[in-house]
């Protein structure tokens, strides 16, 4: 085992059950590819739709059909594998997982077993830690159950959808990490655009398995599996739960059983749903309807050539292209969506606006309200036109710093059906930067203030922001607070002398 | 017209000079049908309107497209596991009764294309699963040579049909022989094709990697006619070969007899075998011999594991491709009550199979169990190799292999239904061909003292059919049984 | 390997192929499958004298397939052969749990 993999053991948690036992975490994830068609029949991956509306005898898995594997599929997996930086067999092989359930049409699923494609790869993360996947496959989704009261109901739509199961070490250790390494296969799956990644739709979908052993322990304690979690939220809820759970059976003497649980978001607590007994022999088996699936040198090349800029290294450029950061250029980079609008955002105001200040107000002001209002990063309601439009006026001093954010809060408001430029016309928020107006209105409120002037001129130099204050009151805020300062100081100075 | 003289070539060049029409032939063979079945028990599904409609369509068709209609107006029967649109396709299991696939397969779009017509689903072992058609949901085929024996399986009504003059030809699949030894036993041609000559799409599967779709019919010269519309890759079918298949029946005859090697399989020459197969065979060879071809004994020294090895991969296999059986998005569900989704599955598989299929399945799950699988499925798998080795080390000696298909002539209807081990120890002839995926025939050579038809199995490297057809052929020519009939 | 095909073997063979035997199909099976197992373990006993990868002679690479939607069946077609539906969907007894 690598000494980067336990990246937390010099900083014994404080929480009284960590600084005694230490949880043990391997996450399986599912995760559904961004193809046209399903993995072995040409039908529709589309989703929603009527129940079975896109099927044919193949997903069907009715009486004579073959799979046929669709070579988009094999090209995003082998991205993935490429981008984790893991081994790719040139000869890999289909297998049959053997099970019955009214989701499952053939009785198994097309899955690879002993022989998968991918092997041994890595996820970095943050702190420097590597989190170690043990293995990445390609299988076939299942359709999906739906329960009535008295029956349950059927639909193939996504049944033969291609994924891939990417299947970590047990290298994680806090459900902060699981989140991270989640958070960061999710980032990659879509900057090689072969998944959306979307939780609550199920297109990326997360098994945890989970032990716990006492602090300086080498040896592992019992593992319980917890399915089906829909968002990360959960996932970290069901690990910290999941925690004590195992916690407190050790604690009272109980042994902790190998079990399958899942997550009820509604009590935040894991429910026993089957025991390791009661296991399934899948009876895997070579698939004998499709041949080895054999991957050229020269076909890995040529995906690798076409992998997009990778977060990390995107990340690293930003530093040195924009004079970002490093945990600036993290945040912008985490999701590939953030990043082309930040980089959108830059090269709209170029030469007016420094790629720092945008990177400040993406990271702050914009990613704000993409939480608040949970928008959608490929096509958010203020677009990065609009925020250089802002910025831009801001730039060119159009508009002060404090009235730009003003602006993009109506931008906002509007749910970007208004751009800045309508919202300081229509407000008359443009900034005043003319010399004599704003020398007249310094001059009123100098003559209403002897008092804080004698103050000032006493030596009292905090006096200075109420001259400020109050001329910025009185201008509505419009005025160029740079120019308001100058004018102050030397109006100031001129009435010491007189 | 006698059925018998209208041979596949004969009916497509009438049909297609004009000679005779679709509608004339189809209707010779369908009197033989409405006259035979009910003696025969060989047809699932028959329909003469169906008939009708495809007689006047590619009847329509021949003024234009004559030149891609090479078994124009031919009838074929096709076994029921071979998927046809819209027509009851049933594997001859009740599990699969009433049931109406929405596509066809690729063999029978071949065919259609090639201007046959579909001439009813014809009976067989239910899920292909069986040497003498006994175990179909539907009844027993009766072989045509002698109604009281087997017609062999699980291909029985394929070659009953052909042997008997209900159509000049069929599609049988042969997993273990389920061609080839009907074939033997009803005294008709039957060819397996090399594994990936002919697509599997629209089959319904058996055992994956050993199944494969082949002809049936009363002359060499029609089987290589069909493997002809038959073969060639297929983008349904995965494991269908890319490699282009050389036409066969344009140069059966192109063969110099004193140029092959013949090897004979010394290990189907033993203890087992019939004395009178063994007979008959011995001529054959003799022919071979005295027309000048070079003959030896060939030793294949892991064919004497081909039984256990076939019984485990096929079973293990079959188990997994019937468990799409379970009442849900077709077929057959228990019309019982049952409580919970498991008590569903296991009634209505339960009443839907028959007693070889869950023998079958109970083999092939339990060889796959956990535990078992490294000692039973992966030792099987390497001895497919080894026997697969047995048989390229052969071919670099000899051009083809010549034995019997079958030890025995048909058997008594009843004589080993309770005995599954003695049947399936009867396969030893023609598994291994399976096994390795090399392509093989049987073809008549001849009659024991029961006047019950004896074939002789050649077996070549794969995609030799065209050099296999061609020996068989220069076989054929040089003897008459071919133009022996069953008298009905 | 040495084994015994008995009642319980029978039984949780059944149970994974999802048969429900009736006593006597059990009995049949329990002699049936002892026989073809007694004649089937040969090979069990070879020692296989190959180690070459049984792959490597696969004659195909597995054919792959372009990613261009074709159109799926009418769902009305897809159904047309279930033997319990509503609407467009197939029909089970409500799932409880898997039992095994």
């Amino acid at each position: 085992m690598s000494s980067k993999q336990n990246g937390t053991e010099n900083t014994l948690p404080s929480d009284p059950i960590l600084s005694r036992y230490e949880p043990v975490i391997g996450l399986e994830v599912h995760c559904q590819l961004r193809t046209e068609t399903k993995l072995f029949c040409s039908c529709s991956t589309k989703f929603g739709g009527l129940p079975n509306y896109h099927t044919c005898p193949v997903c069907l898995g009715l009486p004579g059909v073959l799979p046929v594997i669709n070579t988009k599929a094999i090209d995003f997996a082998v991205r993935l594998a490429l981008a984790i930086k893991a081994s790719i067999h040139k000869q890999s092989q289909f297998s049959r997982k053997q099970y019955f359930y009214p989701d499952l049409p053939k009785g198994y699923q097309i899955t690879q077993f002993d022989r998968p494609y991918c092997t041994a790869g890595q996820v970095n993360l943050a702190s420097g830690k590597v989190i170690r996947v043990t293995r990445i496959h390609m299988e076939e989704d299942a359709g999906k159950n739906v329960h009535g009261d008295a029956a349950s109901y059927v639909d193939l739509n996504r049944a033969g959808i291609p994924l891939v199961e990417i299947v970590s070490e047990p290298d994680i250790r806090s459900a902060d990490e699981a989140v991270e390494y989640l958070k960061k296969l999710r980032s990659l799956a879509r900057y090689l655009e072969i998944s959306d990644g979307n939780l609550e739709e199920g297109s990326f979908r997360c098994d945890v398995n989970l032990s716990l052993r006492r602090r300086g322990e080498e040896k592992f304690g019992t593992r319980c599996e917890i399915k089906n979690l829909n968002s990360f939220k959960n996932i970290e809820r069901a690990i910290r739960y999941e925690i004590l759970r195992q916690a407190d059976l050790i604690d009272s003497g109980t042994a902790v059983r190998q079990c399958t649980l899942n997550f009820d978001p509604a009590s935040g607590r894991t429910n026993v749903i089957r025991i390791k007994e009661d296991s399934q022999d899948y009876r895997y088996f070579p698939e004998p309807d499709l041949p080895l699936l054999q991957l050229s040198e020269d076909r890995i090349a040529r995906i690798a050539k076409s992998l997009p800029e990778l977060p990390e290294a995107m990340a690293q450029r930003f530093q040195t292209e924009y004079g970002l950061s490093s945990y600036d250029s993290n945040i912008l980079t985490s999701d590939r969506d953030l990043a082309t609008f930040y980089e959108k955002t830059v090269i709209r105001v170029t030469k007016i606006v420094a790629p720092k200040i945008v990177a400040n107000w993406v990271c702050s002001e914009f990613l704000r309200e993409v939480n608040a209002y949970e928008w959608n990063l490929s096509s958010p309601p203020i677009t990065s036109e609009m925020l250089g439009e802002l910025l831009e006026l801001l730039g060119k001093q159009t508009i002060s710093g404090k009235i730009a954010k003003t602006v993009f809060q109506e931008m906002v408001d509007s749910r970007g059906t208004k751009s800045a430029a309508e919202i300081i016309k229509a407000k008359g928020l443009v900034q005043i930067v003319d010399l004599s107006a704003i020398e007249s209105v310094v001059d009123d409120i100098l003559n209403k203030s002897p008092a804080q002037i004698s103050e000032y001129h006493a030596g009292k130099e905090k006096v200075f922001s109420y001259f400020v204050g109050e001329v910025m009151k009185a201008s509505k805020g419009k005025m160029n607070p740079a120019i308001v300062n100058d004018v102050i100081r030397k109006k100031l100075l001129e009435r010491k002398k007189d | 017209m006698n059925p018998f003289d209208l041979t596949v070539s004969v009916v497509a060049s009438g049909v297609k000079s004009g000679q005779f029409s679709c509608d004339e032939i189809a209707e010779t063979f369908a009197q033989r049908v409405e006259k035979l079945h009910p003696v025969l028990n060989t047809h699932l599904y028959w329909d003469r309107s169906n008939i009708a409609k495809q007689t006047s369509m590619q009847q329509n068709r021949i003024a234009a497209e004559k030149d891609i209609m090479p078994l124009a107006g031919v009838p074929v029967v096709i076994k029921d596991n071979i998927c046809t649109a819209g027509l009851p396709t049933t594997c001859a299991s009740k599990i699969l009764a009433g049931y109406k696939p929405p596509y066809s397969a690729t063999v029978v779009d071949r065919l259609v294309k090639a201007g046959a017509i579909i001439f009813g689903k014809v009976n067989m072992d239910e899920f292909a699963m069986g040497s003498s058609n006994e175990n179909s949901a539907f009844g027993a085929v009766k072989n045509p040579w002698d109604l009281r024996r087997v017609p062999g399986g699980s291909s029985g009504a394929s070659a009953a049909s052909v042997a008997a003059g209900l159509a000049p030809a069929a599609l049988g699949s042969d997993t273990g022989g389920s061609i080839r030894q009907p074939a033997s036993f009803c005294g008709v041609v039957g060819l397996k094709p090399t594994y990936g000559a002919v697509s599997r799409y629209g089959l319904v599967a058996f055992a994956s990697s050993l199944d494969q779709i082949g002809p049936i019919t009363n002359t060499v010269r029609d089987s290589s006619m069909l493997f002809d519309a038959l073969c060639g890759f297929d983008p349904l079918d995965s494991t269908s070969s890319k490699t282009k298949c050389e036409l066969t029946a344009n140069r059966l005859d192109q063969i110099n007899i004193k140029k092959i090697k013949i090897g004979v399989i010394k290990e189907l020459f033993s203890d087992g075998l019939d004395p009178q197969v063994k007979d008959r065979i011995d001529q054959a060879v003799k022919a071979f011999e005295n027309a000048g071809a070079e003959v030896r004994w060939i030793s294949l020294p892991h064919l004497k594991y081909s039984i256990s090895t076939y019984y485990i991969l096929a079973t293990a296999e079959a188990s997994s491709n019937l468990a799409r059986y379970d009442g849900v998005v077709f077929g057959h569900r228990t019309s019982k009550k049952t409580d919970s989704l498991t008590e569903m599955y296991r009634q209505s598989r339960s009443e839907g199979f028959g007693a070889e299929v869950k023998r079958r399945i109970m083999l092939g799950t339990f060889v796959l169990s956990s535990g078992y699988y490294d000692a039973f499925y992966g030792k099987a798998e390497k001895l497919r190799h080894m026997i697969s080795r047995d048989f390229s080390d052969a071919f670099e000696k000899v051009d083809f292999l010549l034995s019997p298909t079958a030890p025995t002539t048909a058997f008594k209807l009843n004589e080993k239904i309770t005995d599954p081990l003695a049947m399936y120890l009867s396969d030893i002839g023609t598994i291994a061909a399976n096994l390795a995926g090399i392509p093989a025939i049987s073809l008549p050579c001849g009659f024991d003292s029961n006047n019950l038809p004896i074939g002789l199995q050649l077996t070549g490297p794969k995609f030799s059919e065209a050099c296999l057809l061609q020996g068989a052929n220069w076989y054929e020519q040089q003897t008459e049984w071919h133009r022996k009939h069953p008298a009905l | 390997m040495s084994f015994k095909v008995d009642q319980n073997v029978i039984g949780h063979v059944a149970k994974l192929a999802n048969l429900s035997l009736s006593s006597e199909e059990a009995d049949a099976l329990e002699g049936q499958l002892g026989r073809i197992f007694a004649h089937i373990e040969e090979i069990t006993k070879i020692t296989a004298a190959t180690n070459e990868n049984v792959y490597s002679d696969g004659i195909l690479a597995a054919h792959e397939r372009e990613d261009v939607p074709s159109p799926s069946l009418a769902a009305e077609i897809a159904i047309s052969q279930a033997p319990a539906k509503i609407g467009t969907a197939f029909q089970v007894p409500r799932i409880i749990d898997l039992e095994g």
